[in-house]
């Protein structure tokens, strides 16, 4: 029941903001806004699909792999969005910090491999691949705007939404139970709230830039 | 029952005729029209085929592995033709376009062929949405590749996303127009929403030119 609500409110929250995203894409014709919009599409297509396969069916998709390529194509987006907002920079000096994205979402893989008892490899790689990618961009991007004395909302939201994927990954990785207190209806409740903030926060970014 | 080898040899000859007399941009057209013919063959044995491996039944096939196989497919005359003759982004615009236009055309034909021409509606709603929902999905991944993507990166993972997302988009549809009622008219507006949406986001038409 709570995962339904949650969906739900998952696929409101995306409706809502792909509008929003669309409107300022019509009405400045910006290359962040397209790239936003493909981001909460992709992301609203993978929720209605897994959704319609529920409502239409009653169960969840035979395999994942539809729903799964939307949810990487999303991450993608958000990728080429926030070099797009920022290019990487030459010059930048080499620090380990950042590494620490790729090694963490390598490690993760090899733990849910393990978990899930030597299935799913493929799609636990390209997910670590993409998501230590978004992290170690972030993690620089981050860092740098630090050091010039800049918020960086923009990394921070893409670091807590790689956090509320992790936690819903992580939890539902060792049980899920359809109570409300479970840490998977918490990150995905906090996963889709911070959906509403890209668009502030990337117009902010636009008046800073 | 029908030999779609058949109709494909039937379909296609007069169009290589056609290209061996034609140069330049009226030979292009009619090659991607072939491609286009040719990928919907194959696609349709890759999904027969992946569909016995998995065990499923030809309707949850046609939600679960026909688009990945058929969007997938129908990249693969687009990315050949990038990686060997490195063209312009219009002329990869026109590859991208008439490979799924050839598609359309011959899955349709395919159509007409097992299930007969009595039927006018729904011969319009076979051309004016599944029919043109390849369309719409070729012209996504095209426009997305012209004007998304620009450095050599950026381009790899961003076709990767688009095709990740045109195959989502695919499967929703193809879910949407295998129920009845209002749920399969929804579907079968879709590939027209996202045209009128095109439309109204460029303000005018693609120039091949």
């Amino acid at each position: 029941m709570y995962d339904a609500f949650e969906n739900a409110l998952q696929i409101l929250i995306l409706v809502i903001s792909i509008t929003i995203a669309l409107s300022l894409a019509f009405k400045t014709h910006e290359k962040v806004w397209i790239l936003l919009s493909m981001f909460y599409g992709c992301w609203l297509l993978g929720d209605l699909y897994w959704q319609l396969c529920l409502m239409l069916f009653g169960d969840i998709p035979q395999l994942s792999l539809v729903s799964n390529l939307s949810w990487y194509a999303s991450y993608i987006f958000l990728y080429i969005l926030l070099r797009h907002v920022e290019p990487p920079r030459l010059d930048a000096p080499r620090r380990f910090m950042p590494f620490i994205g790729p090694i963490f979402t390598l490690g993760m893989a090899v733990f849910f491999i393990v978990q899930s008892g030597g299935e799913q490899i493929v799609s636990n790689l390209i997910s670590a691949l993409i998501m230590g990618f978004l992290l170690y961009a972030a993690i620089v991007r981050l860092m740098e705007h630090r050091r010039e004395g800049r918020k960086g909302y923009l990394y921070i939201l893409i670091l807590a939404l790689i956090f509320f994927e992790y936690g819903m990954w992580i939890s539902t990785s060792f049980a899920i139970e359809d109570n409300l207190m479970h840490p998977y209806y918490w990150c995905d409740t906090l996963l889709s709230i911070s959906f509403l903030l890209y668009i502030p926060v990337l117009r902010r970014e636009g008046e800073h830039s | 029952m029908s030999y779609i080898e058949n109709i494909y040899v039937c379909m296609i000859a007069p169009l290589l005729i056609a290209a061996i007399i034609l140069k330049g941009e009226g030979r292009r057209v009619l090659v991607f029209s072939v491609a286009g013919m040719t990928t919907c063959l194959l696609s349709a044995y890759i999904s027969a085929f992946a569909a016995g491996v998995v065990g499923m039944d030809a309707v949850t096939a046609s939600y679960e592995i026909s688009p990945v196989t058929e969007e997938a497919m129908k990249f693969a005359p687009v990315l050949i033709y990038i990686l060997i003759f490195r063209p312009d982004k219009k002329h990869v615009i026109l590859g991208a376009l008439m490979t799924a236009v050839g598609f359309a055309t011959f899955e349709n034909a395919c159509f007409i062929a097992a299930n007969g021409t009595e039927q006018l509606l729904q011969l319009l709603i076979r051309g004016f949405a599944t029919g043109a929902m390849h369309v719409v999905c070729g012209m996504i991944v095209a426009i997305g590749l012209y004007f998304l993507l620009d450095q050599i990166w950026i381009k790899i993972a961003g076709t990767f996303a688009l095709l990740c997302l045109v195959i989502t988009l695919h499967a929703v549809f193809n879910m949407l127009v295998i129920q009845t009622g209002a749920v399969f008219w929804i579907g079968c507006a879709i590939p027209m929403v996202i045209l009128v949406v095109f439309l109204a986001f460029f303000r005018e038409k693609i120039d091949i030119s």
